[in-house]
């Protein structure tokens, strides 16, 4: 006779259940009471011990061709017009568009077998920042919401998820999912600070001061009769507002001196790479940065030429900056798009959509340096060795920056594993 | 308030609002108010009232805590009707609300602005905007406009549409056509897709979160099943998006997403975790069995008219429509959808359900109270789905005015220790005891009651399983069947197809010869009056055209003949598989009558197992809130007797303290005599040594005498005269004698003192011995001392764990008051509140009502004898287009403050991009600038400052001012008398920018 099913995995978690709906009824806030405001504004009970680990991510929208990149087949029907250039690591090789790169290459680590099967824009951006493949019932949060979460301290005064998009307007992102929306993007417009945290100018220094004094005061009477997790939390991100106005200059590359700033170049994507360098210093755990645009079905060797050179020059001195720094050792780097370009080269001269296998590029924290792994076939049209896909690059993230990826969360009484079950960190290419 | 006002006292009490024109009664002076709170009578309450009516009663008399001591009694008024405002209007009262409220008599005064509040067109939009976050979750507006949306929310809460026939009509909206385009939200913005809609029927219309009952029974939660999902996906499974053709107001094409329904077919499913046994399953509302509808062959399963109205590039409408088996369990006879919104409203007064959170209804997690949820959900049903009618009630309730402070809290310190010995504490604890012995008394039997209902369930289960095979079997035969019936049902289509187009050719060349024929007959008549030879050429050449056409047509007309001969085979071959295909139902028919005997009883089976195993829960919470009590009784106790044994070893300490001094002095005394006895000693042997020398001198000079004296009397015989030496001799004698009397007078003292020091000697020792045990005395008084103090230490520690236990026993006590609303749940206002309260607050909301009242007025006036019905048409009309003005807004407050897409609930959540929107976006600064007859500007005018102060806390926070603040904000002022107008700017943005506006009262 057939039971209720009783899983492999179930069994643990059915004694936990009805204790966990009997309990649980929003009682989460008792602890946090005492245990301070950190932790109150999630739904998500359990504390995690923090790390000074960062993650920055380089989202190459559109879809970065791996083979104008980091895996060129020069001299093949596929390889298109550019040559590989030797780098810094002897026998590895990337193409002549990342000359600046190619000197920083023993800081890096090259996935060159990432099969993610999915060339729709939207789903492979979902996959890759998720590490799952997007379901309509569910909803995963993005790396960076995880990121934050597992990695950032309140005390910066700094929000631990930022998303640097060019032109973008400021506001808040929507990638937390379960986590809450305490771990939403915060979105800088370019390498602007985040919104509203100028104090207006019609607002007198006195008046701005005395604003402040009278909101704590008429707070305090209300607090001494009804202190609670929601008042705490509240009163707190007013202190912490002001807080992040302070350190307001974190987000001005002008502060720097003029070397570093010609260092970087002119274009936005060095300053904003600037602006991370900047964030990170100051605590932010999460920063992602979007380069737009690659997808290229026309024109594809003329827009990579423009496109990866700007990259190269900023991503490479950004590279070189944290590890002079010493902040390559606790700043893991990635280098993602949605997906990689077809090897084929269209009748346009573009190459469309290929998700087969492409590459991806990391550097730094637990991740080895100076190392390709995986492989792909003499033209780039399949993995041969080394195959990964958006899943295992999404746990090999979080243990590159020291977090547990098999852990789970409980989040109103569900238990949710924060990375995918079925994937597993690649283990070859950590510390 | 008597609650059995009869519904004639209501509906007179209301006219009579009316006929004075409402608020003016209280406050004639106040524009505004009239503005905003005119009468929107509740026209007609509702035919069957009946047991509504008492509702409020029923509800107190359910809500009734086991623990009266743990249950708050009513807020202070004003605060109670910030309250009412936020949960009826999504806005706080304006000042002179709370003060004709304030000034009005209390008997009858809470009812009576309950139906004022109901009767503002602020509650219309409150109820649109529940409507809107509930159905619709925050999703974005893809595939319907804004306005499109809320004009029909606003027309279904103006005619007061029962929340199931509204709910009904958006699962059966008639997708084909552009009118139920509104309807169609629900589906549209979830992509139509079929999963994401299995999970929110599930959830908005059930309550039941079913998402991870997907692929395998829910691993959490036992009362979840695969097969309740899969029967609420059937519902939606054969809907999907498909684009339809129409054309815009201008004639212009235009493609639009459809939410539209195909006949429905069931794909096998099975549990992940138990490969290999397929189920499949029609429809299965929630609680109820499986539901078999009539088999229907393939081709008949389409409307064959085109409905009215309908898109092009649309199929048909189904002739049976899976979306109206849904909306039927969309009303009373459905026990979980009824449950689920009375659950909903019941969350709409409190901020948190009975059953909590909303989408997880399942025995595990049952109602905190099943009593009062019972009541609620039927009178839900009783008002025929009237959420005005079950709001009313709930508002008229003592428990919805319930404050936040436990009783018990009189006897709580400031750390949460409870005061355990006073009187009262005692009769408490005792009946705490009692209450928990008799709750714990049932745990056992609840237990194995529902363990017994479950092996019933299971057996019940199996024997479904079985069937369920058999049925399975038959039922890919019938896939099996239906593909042939499919197949040849193409070749009729094809064969007929093949016929017309022969036929059609046949009649082509039938039609030409015909025409021809036709044409020589013609010119034979025309031939016939007058030779001419043309004609007669032309007859021969149109006859020889006929002769040329037969043999053709002849071969067209045994092709039509052999494709109708054709066709007719395959119609035969067709209606032979619909038989066949038939036979298979007849033979599945039994079977599935057969399993659904068997689901009945399952289902029968499982109620049993779901009541049973709910009690248990219900009963297990309520020891654990008992528990909880218990346990804070307990720390409370331990602290206190930790209290009092510090207490205790505390007085102790000054007497251990001067003991450990005395025997500290004692010692030093000893000590005192050792060295004074010491300085004596070394005096004395100071004095014995001058009388030792001169001794010792003494001794010398008779040795010198003695020997002078013996050469003197050797030399006697040596010298003539002996005579000199002779007296010499006698003198020296004489010396000797002197010497010697010195000599014994010495040696006298020196013996004399050395038996004193002799003596001292002995003291010395016997002293030192003292001095010893005087030394270990002290010793062992400081161990004791310092155990002492230790334990004091530890003590402490140990009173301030308990003490720390207690608050937080004292919070989870708390937090389970909250879950049985024995206190009000404390609550954030929603993003909406708190946007709408700070334009209420601000007087931005009325002056813009005004505004769009004055436009209305300027094009179309109003005659001043117009009925009522047009002014308040008119007022509802103004109100609604200075909310869509503003609406961006809140939209503002909505993007920071919500939890986002797809959530039941908007967690309370701060985050500092909030405070800085709220601190330096310029909206909030700017709306609390002195303007108008805004409360800024108001108190600034106000000569005085305490006067000033006492308006603002009425106004923005509806409570009199504390003294503290009628002190510190006028001192503040006289301070800075100059900055009198920027101080009051400031201080109305800190009021709203503080923690007090931001939460629930």
């Amino acid at each position: 006779m057939t039971k209720r099913a009783r899983y492999a995995c179930g069994s643990m978690d059915h004694a936990l259940n009805r204790r966990r709906f009997l309990g649980a009824s929003g009682l989460v806030g008792a602890a946090g009471l005492l245990g301070g405001v950190a932790s109150l504004s999630s739904k998500v009970a359990g504390a995690i011990p923090k790390n000074d680990y960062r993650v920055v991510v380089f989202n190459m929208h559109g879809g970065l061709s791996q083979l104008e990149s980091w895996d060129p087949k020069p001299s093949t029907n596929t390889g298109g017009p550019f040559r590989a250039i030797p780098t810094s690591v002897p026998g590895i090789h990337i193409s002549e568009l990342l000359p600046k790169t190619a000197k920083q290459m023993h800081h890096l680590c090259l996935l060159r077998g990432v099969n993610t099967a999915e060339d729709d824009h939207g789903k492979g951006a979902y996959m890759m920042l998720t590490g799952r493949r997007q379901t309509p019932a569910a909803e995963y949060p993005q790396v960076g919401s995880v990121a934050a979460k597992m990695l950032h301290d309140d005390q910066t005064g700094l929000p631990g998820h930022i998303i640097i998009t060019p032109g973008g307007g400021g506001g808040r992102g929507n990638e937390a999912a379960y986590l809450g929306p305490k771990f939403n993007s915060i979105h800088l417009g370019g390498d602007k600070p985040p919104l509203n945290s100028n104090k207006p100018d019609a607002i007198a220094d006195d008046a701005e001061a005395r604003r402040h004094l009278l909101r704590r005061k008429i707070n305090e009477q209300y607090l001494s009769q009804r202190r609670s997790a929601i008042t705490d939390a509240y009163t707190h991100s007013y202190e912490q507002a002001l807080k992040l106005m302070e350190r307001r200059e974190v987000f001005d590359v002008s502060k720097e001196p003029q070397a570093a700033q010609d260092k970087y170049g002119s274009s936005e994507l060095g300053r904003q790479c600037l602006v991370a360098r900047r964030l990170l210093e100051n605590g932010v755990s999460f920063i992602q940065i979007t380069h737009s645009n690659y997808d290229t079905h026309n024109d594809n060797f003329n827009f990579h030429i423009e496109q990866v050179g700007e990259f190269d020059l900023a991503y490479a001195t950004f590279i070189e900056d944290l590890a002079e720094r010493g902040m390559l050792e606790k700043t893991l780097v990635v280098v993602l798009s949605e997906f990689g370009r077809t090897p084929n080269i269209n009748l346009y001269y573009g190459r469309d959509h290929w998700s087969k296998a492409w590459s991806v590029a990391m550097a730094g924290a637990k991740v080895v340096q100076g190392a390709a792994f995986g492989q792909t076939n003499k033209e780039g049209t399949e993995v041969v060795d080394g195959q990964v896909d958006h899943g295992d690059i999404f746990h090999t993230i979080l243990r590159g920056v020291g977090v547990d990826s098999s852990q789970s969360l409980i989040v109103d009484g569900r238990e949710l594993p924060i990375a995918d079950p079925a994937a597993e960190p690649i283990w070859k290419v950590l510390v | 308030m008597n609650g059995l006002i009869p519904l004639q006292c209501i509906v007179s009490a209301l006219a009579l609002k009316t006929a004075f024109g409402c608020p003016a009664v209280v406050c004639s002076s106040i524009h505004r108010l009239a503005l905003s709170v005119c009468v929107f009578a509740l026209s007609t309450l509702g035919p069957a009232l009946g047991q509504i009516e008492g509702l409020h009663q029923r509800i107190d008399g359910a809500a009734q805590a086991d623990l009266p001591w743990l249950s708050a009694s009513p807020t202070e008024p004003a605060q109670a009707l910030r309250r009412l405002s936020l949960d009826l209007r999504n806005t706080i009262p304006t000042i002179e609300e709370i003060d004709a409220f304030v000034a009005e008599p209390i008997e009858g005064r809470w009812e009576r602005w309950v139906d004022r509040f109901l009767a503002d067109p602020s509650y219309r939009e409150r109820m649109v905007d529940w409507y809107d976050k509930t159905l619709l979750q925050r999703r974005p507006y893809q595939n319907v406009d804004r306005a499109t949306w809320i004009a029909y929310l606003r027309s279904a809460v103006d005619s007061r549409t029962p929340i199931d026939a509204l709910l009904q009509g958006i699962v059966q909206s008639a997708w084909w056509n552009k009118s139920a385009r509104a309807q169609q939200r629900f589906f549209l913005e979830r992509g139509g897709d079929a999963h994401a809609l299995a999970r929110d029927v599930g959830r908005v219309f059930f309550g039941k979160d079913l998402q991870c009952a997907q692929c395998h029974d829910h691993p959490q939660v036992d009362d979840y099943l695969q097969i309740d999902y899969h029967g609420l996906l059937a519902y939606v499974s054969a809907s999907s998006l498909a684009e339809g053709k129409t054309t815009d107001e201008k004639g212009a094409e235009q493609k639009l997403q459809m939410y539209i329904e195909k006949a429905a077919g069931d794909a096998p499913f099975e549990s992940v975790f138990n490969k290999g046994v397929p189920f499949r399953s029609a429809t299965r509302g929630p609680g109820q069995i499986e539901l078999f509808e009539p088999y229907m062959a393939p081709d008949q399963r389409y409307e064959s008219a085109v409905r009215d109205g309908a898109f092009g590039g649309l199929p048909n409408a189904p002739v049976q429509s899976r979306r109206s088996l849904l909306a039927a369990q969309l009303q009373a006879s459905n026990r979980e959808f009824s449950e689920n919104w009375a659950n909903r409203l019941w969350a709409l007064m409190f901020g948190r359900g009975l059953i909590h959170p909303l989408d997880m209804r399942h025995f595990d997690n049952p109602a905190s109270n099943p009593k009062l949820m019972g009541i609620l959900t039927d009178s839900l049903i009783e008002s025929k789905f009237d959420p005005t009618l079950i709001l009313r009630q709930i508002a008229l309730s003592a428990t919805y005015q319930r404050g936040r402070r436990m009783p018990v809290e009189a006897q709580v310190d400031a750390r949460g220790v409870l005061q355990v010995q006073s009187p009262e504490a005692i009769a408490w604890r005792a009946q705490l005891t009692e209450t928990l012995a008799v709750a714990k008394s049932a745990m056992p039997g609840a237990e194995s009651s529902w363990q017994e209902k479950q092996s019933a369930y299971d057996a019940a289960a199996d024997a479904w399983r079985e069937i369920q095979k058999t049925r399975i079997n038959v039922r890919v035969e019938l896939d099996a069947a239906e593909a042939g019936f499919n197949d040849a049902n193409k070749k009729w289509n094809d064969a007929l197809a093949a016929f017309d187009k022969a036929s059609a050719a046949h009649q082509a060349i039938a039609k030409k010869i015909s025409l021809l024929d036709e044409a020589a007959q013609k010119l034979e008549q025309a031939k016939a009056l007058g030779d001419d030879l043309e004609i007669q050429a032309s007859i021969v050449s149109t006859r020889g055209k006929i002769d040329a056409l037969k043999p053709q047509v002849i071969a067209a007309e045994q092709a039509a003949v052999a494709a109708a001969t054709a066709r007719d085979a395959t119609l035969a071959a067709k209606e032979t598989k619909r038989v066949e295909w038939k036979t298979v139902v007849d033979r599945l028919t039994p079977v599935e009558q057969q399993l659904q005997q068997a689901d009945t009883a399952m289902i029968l089976a499982r109620e049993g197992f779901q009541a049973s195993r709910r009690f248990a829960a219900t009963l297990s919470q309520r020891v654990e809130r008992l528990q909880r009590v218990a346990t804070w009784f307990d720390r409370s106790a331990e602290a206190a007797a930790a209290g009092v044994q510090l207490a205790q070893l505390s007085t102790q300490m000054p007497s251990m303290q001067e003991a450990l001094l005395v025997a500290n002095n004692e010692k030093a005394a000893m000590e005192q005599t050792s060295v004074a006895l010491q300085a004596t000693m070394a005096e004395t042997n100071k004095q014995l040594e001058p009388v030792t020398s001169k001794g010792k001198e003494l001794l010398s000079q008779q040795e010198k005498l003695v020997a002078a004296k013996s050469q003197l009397t050797d030399a006697q015989g040596l010298v003539a005269d002996a005579g000199p030496i002779q007296a010499a001799i006698a003198q020296i004698d004489a010396s000797l004698t002197t010497r010697q009397t010195d000599l014994l007078a010495v040696d006298a003292i020196v013996k004399q003192l050395q038996a004193n020091l002799g003596e001292m000697q002995k003291k010395l020792g016997e002293n030192n011995l003292l001095i010893a045990n005087a030394q270990s005395k002290v010793q062992a008084q400081q161990m004791a001392f310092d155990t002492h103090k230790a334990s004091i230490e530890t003590l402490k520690t140990q009173a301030d764990k308990f003490a720390q236990e207690c608050a937080m026993q004292k919070l989870e006590v708390d937090q389970h008051c909250q879950a049985i609303f024995a206190v009000a749940p404390e609550r954030a206002l929603s993003p909406e509140q708190f946007g709408w309260s700070i334009l209420t607050a601000t007087n931005i909301l009325s002056s813009y009502i005004d505004n769009e009242k004055a436009e209305l007025d300027k094009n179309v006036a109003l005659a001043p004898d117009a009925p009522a019905s047009e002014q308040q048409a008119r007022i509802l009309q103004s109100v609604r287009q200075a909310r869509d003005k503003l609406q961006g807004n809140i939209d503002t407050f909505s993007s920071l403050y919500s939890s986002g897409v797809g959530q039941t609930n908007d967690d309370f959540f701060a985050s500092p991009d909030q405070a800085l929107f709220v601190a330096n976006g310029g909206s909030v600064y700017g709306w609390a600038a002195p303007s108008g007859s805004n409360l800024t500007h108001r108190a600034i005018q106000t000569p005085d400052p305490r006067t000033a102060v006492e308006l603002l806390a009425r106004g923005l926070l509806s409570r009199p001012a504390s003294s503290s603040e009628l002190e510190w904000i006028p001192e503040l002022i006289g301070k800075n008398p100059e900055s009198k107008s920027a101080v009051f700017h400031e201080l109305v943005w800190g009021i709203l920018a503080g923690v007090e506006f931001r939460v629930y009262p």
